[in-house]
């Protein structure tokens, strides 16, 4: 009998990495089973059958659009920035579609607020609703509960725009997707699998995507690792196997190796990326590729219109993002810009002879060049001559 | 091609001055460490870049190539002059391959894979560094906005404020969004144009790359130097290099919080190892790290005082800890009695508490920005609280518990609240603590592991040479 414990001791001890392995793996695939169950809408397998309504069944409640090929072209919201769809459904039970789904195209998902409407059959004069979250810019999303209002019998649908419609929002279809654990687990997949593209926020907010899953990589390789490293010690206190650290540490060190593997493999899509983006380019074409090239090719008509460098420049805009990413287009000159978030005009004591000020979509100074002058809202001016002038709302001018 | 030759020399040259100088200053030690000099030789020779530019731009505008160069070649030479006499690299290479010879091969194995994830890690960052263009914010509004300027003119001309801008006309004088922001990482970026001989807005970010190099070389030396064996160091590296929020800050280069980062960290890691072995080289290099981490940015001024506690502490560790623990009373009765807002270095302390904790608690546990980092710090801790105040530990334990401490009050107590509330300064201040505290749970790892007993005497401490088993082990061996 000692003999056999002790080799059941030996083997614990020769083992460690696999121990660790088969628990770490084990525990994960029971977490995910766990979160792939909270979003199953209690179908394990396979859900019932998915709804889909198509946009040209919805009609129009507020703003102004048309039905179209299959699709719903919401053009214009009303005055007050509203536009809604709606449309009756066969009825069905809120409890076995977890989630919805809107396909849409057009809008841009920055300038939108989405969110969707219900009714129930059991409060039919009540209308529900929840914002929406967009997804690749063009699916607007949901997973609702009880807590939301989402239970009993939906009878009918809609969708309420608000904000500003740069160009017409097509709604193509509502889906209320067949949801079982099987297509959370498919869910959890894409969520964990998608990139996260470096752009501005990245710099302080690299994994701001991971809002929107069910549960961050992380946290269930934590919850993981946790429930593996306890199964370990109740392991050992029933075999009576010495506790070996390096189980734990092995733990810890295949949970964040998979956490790497995820983030190396994003750095490499994102390093693909960049290089189709910028390789071989110069400072200056890689500014005319980059995301903000209209800005750019308009700072380099503004920087063409000045003469050698250094002069000093006012730039002037309402948008604080757009003066600070212009004024740095324009250096070497000697740019000035208002650091605060609501930009200010100077005071014309403030804008020297032989200034430049560009006025860039800025309501807060006005050149009037009949007068030839720089028009303050007090009433107050500065002689000024025009220097360059691109389209409405960018000028640039010379203060005598 | 010329891009090319310049931005190696532009890295290069300050790189061997710097692990020349470092090699100087560790002419006496027993076996002169290569890696831990390459590792502080470039942040330091980086430094000594910037300060020969500020000088010359002062004596002798305009800034060119050979000008700048010049004097960094002197700076290698002499320290190669006056480190000659200490072990030669040839040697330690030898040494070095020796031990990696006798090393079991699973061990071999490990390292290698440690260096290779390291290797492929830092040269996809450093591919995307040389692509790119500047992204960040703050890289476009208040670091390269100065780095431009000063390379067009070839000399450090005077950012002043708004107003002071609005009420002069001297074209001369600049303006950007944070003027008064220290000039280190701008000349930098300049001295990197200097050297391709123009402005390219990829190529100035060459640094960065090279710090996180740096970074990980001291690092490794570092952790060794406690006694932890080559492949598990590597491991240790690799994992501090994977942290997807540090790996952010090099491939979008150009704001100042990596070389904080680095500079706060090296300085932490030499500052315990000179309380552990008093040796005078680990003084010096924490205390020039200490002067890099003030010339970064304006709150270099109060990591730096975070590292005056461990110092006390380990002269005289019931007088230090007595200290530390006064600093907090006070700090206590601010909140209860003190003025309502009070300004220091740029933020404004309030006795108000704002309560941050959700985005701290979702970036830090919930979103992958840091791996499993702060998991495992509670959890070490957590299982280490015996020992963290023993002599040999407590040094560090009190570096950490101010840098902890300084966070929290930044966060809760001060107008940065809002930066946290808006997820903008979340991540970043923590990142200036990251590798000191990776240090750290390096360090309570193998004081654990080892059953080495930290109960060192820092009265009259150990002047131990060599592994850092070995100096703690003499440590505890002359325990009060």
């Amino acid at each position: 009998m000692s003999t056999a414990t002790e080799t059941v001791r030996l083997e614990a001890r020769d083992g460690w990495g696999a121990i660790a392995a088969v628990l770490f793996f084990a525990a994960t695939a029971l977490v995910i089973a766990v979160l792939a169950a909270s979003h199953s809408g209690g179908n394990a397998l396979q859900g019932p059958a998915a709804i889909t309504v198509a946009g040209d069944h919805f009609n129009l409640v507020r703003g102004r659009g048309r039905a179209f090929a299959g699709a719903y072209s919401l053009e214009t919201l009303d005055s007050s920035g509203l536009g809604i769809l709606s449309t009756g459904v066969q009825p069905f039970a809120a409890d076995s579609y977890p989630r919805i789904e809107w396909a849409l195209r057009g809008a841009d998902p920055a300038g939108v607020q989405l969110s969707f409407l219900w009714r129930t059959l059991e409060r039919p004069k009540h209308n529900f609703h929840v914002d929406l979250e967009w997804r690749d810019g063009n699916l607007a999303w949901a997973e609702l509960g009880p807590q939301d209002g989402w239970s009993g019998t939906i009878t009918g649908v809609g969708l309420v725009v608000r904000g500003g419609l740069s160009a017409p929002l097509v709604v193509q279809s509502f889906t209320a997707p067949s949801v079982s654990a099987g297509s959370a687990v498919l869910e959890i997949g894409r969520q964990w699998s998608k990139p996260f593209p470096f752009k501005g926020t990245t710099i302080t907010l690299p994994f701001d995507a991971e809002r929107s899953d069910y549960a961050s990589p992380l946290i269930v390789v934590a919850a993981a690792q946790g429930l593996a490293i306890a199964a370990y010690y109740f392991l050992a206190r029933r075999r009576q196997w010495p506790r070996d650290p390096r189980v734990l540490w092995a733990i810890v060190l295949i949970g964040w190796l998979l956490l790497d593997l995820r983030w190396q493999a994003d750095l490499w899509r994102q390093l693909a990326q960049t290089a189709r983006q910028f390789a071989g380019k110069t400072t200056e074409e890689k500014h005319l590729a980059a995301y903000d090239h209209e800005l750019f090719e308009l700072m380099r008509q503004v920087n063409g219109a000045l003469p050698a460098p250094p002069v000093r420049i006012h730039f002037l805009a309402d948008n604080s993002v757009l003066r600070a990413r212009g004024a740095f287009f324009l250096y070497p000159q000697n740019v000035y810009h208002d650091p605060r978030v609501l930009g200010r005009a100077p005071d014309p004591e403030q804008v020297h002879s032989g200034d430049y000020v560009l006025l860039f979509w800025f309501r807060g100074l006005d050149y009037e060049r009949l007068q030839q002058r720089l028009l303050w809202a007090d009433g107050r001016s500065k002689p000024a001559d025009e220097i360059l002038a691109l389209g409405d709302g960018i000028v640039l001018v010379r203060a005598r | 091609m010329r891009d090319l030759l310049g931005v190696t020399l532009s890295v290069v040259l300050p790189w061997v001055a710097g692990t020349l100088a470092v090699a100087a200053l560790r002419n006496r030690a027993s076996e002169r460490d290569w890696l831990l000099c390459a590792g502080y030789g470039y942040p330091i020779g980086a430094f000594a870049t910037t300060l020969v530019m500020r000088a010359v731009s002062l004596l002798a505008p305009p800034w060119g190539l050979s000008v700048v160069a010049v004097p960094l070649a002197l700076l290698a030479i002499g320290a190669f002059l006056l480190g000659r006499s200490g072990e030669a690299w040839n040697r330690a290479w030898t040494r070095s391959r020796d031990a990696f010879g006798a090393m079991p091969a699973s061990l071999r194995g490990v390292l290698c894979i440690g260096v290779l994830l390291i290797a492929v890690r830092l040269a996809g960052l450093a591919a995307e560094v040389a692509l790119r263009p500047l992204l960040p914010f703050d890289s476009w509004t208040q670091w390269s906005t100065k780095a431009l300027v000063w390379y067009h003119y070839g000399r450090i001309v005077p950012f002043v404020s708004p107003e002071q801008w609005l009420s002069t006309s001297d074209p001369m004088r600049f303006v950007d969004s944070h003027s008064g922001y220290p000039g280190t990482v701008p000349l930098l970026q300049a001295w990197t144009a200097l050297c391709i001989g123009h402005w390219d807005e990829s190529l100035i970010n060459a640094p960065w790359p090279a710090l996180s190099c740096a970074l990980g070389l001291a690092f490794y030396a570092q952790v060794r130097r406690v006694g932890v064996s080559p492949a598990v160091a590597a491991l240790c590296t690799y994992l501090l290099m994977s942290l997807p929020f540090l790996d952010v800050q090099i491939a979008l280069a150009g704001c100042a919080d990596l070389f904080m980062a680095v500079a706060y960290g090296l300085a932490a890691m030499a500052l315990w190892q000179w309380t552990l072995r008093r040796e005078r080289s680990d003084a010096v290099l924490a205390l020039i790290m200490t002067v890099v981490a003030v010339s970064l940015k304006i709150e270099g001024m109060l990591w730096a005082l975070t590292l005056l506690p461990p110092v006390l502490v380990s002269i005289h560790r019931r007088a230090g800890l007595s200290t530390v623990a006064l600093v907090a009373g006070a700090a206590l009765l601010y909140v209860f009695f003190g003025p309502p807002e009070v300004e220091i270095f740029g933020y404004i302390l309030r006795t108000r508490f704002s309560n941050v904790s959700q985005p701290l608690l979702e970036h830090l546990f919930l979103m992958d920005n840091w791996h499993l980092l702060w998991y495992l710090t509670i959890v070490m801790v957590a299982a280490n609280y015996r020992i963290l105040l023993t002599p040999a530990l407590a040094p560090m334990s009190v570096t950490l518990l101010g840098g902890l401490a300084f966070v929290f009050v930044v966060f809760f107590f001060t107008s940065a609240a809002g930066g946290v509330e808006d997820e903008s300064l979340v991540n970043r201040l923590p990142l200036h603590l990251v590798p000191a505290l990776a240090f750290y749970l390096v360090l309570l790892w193998h004081v654990r592991r080892r059953g080495i007993s930290p109960d060192a005497a820092v009265s009259s401490p150990p002047r131990v040479a060599g592994s850092g088993d070995e100096a703690l082990a003499a440590g505890a061996g002359g325990s009060q």
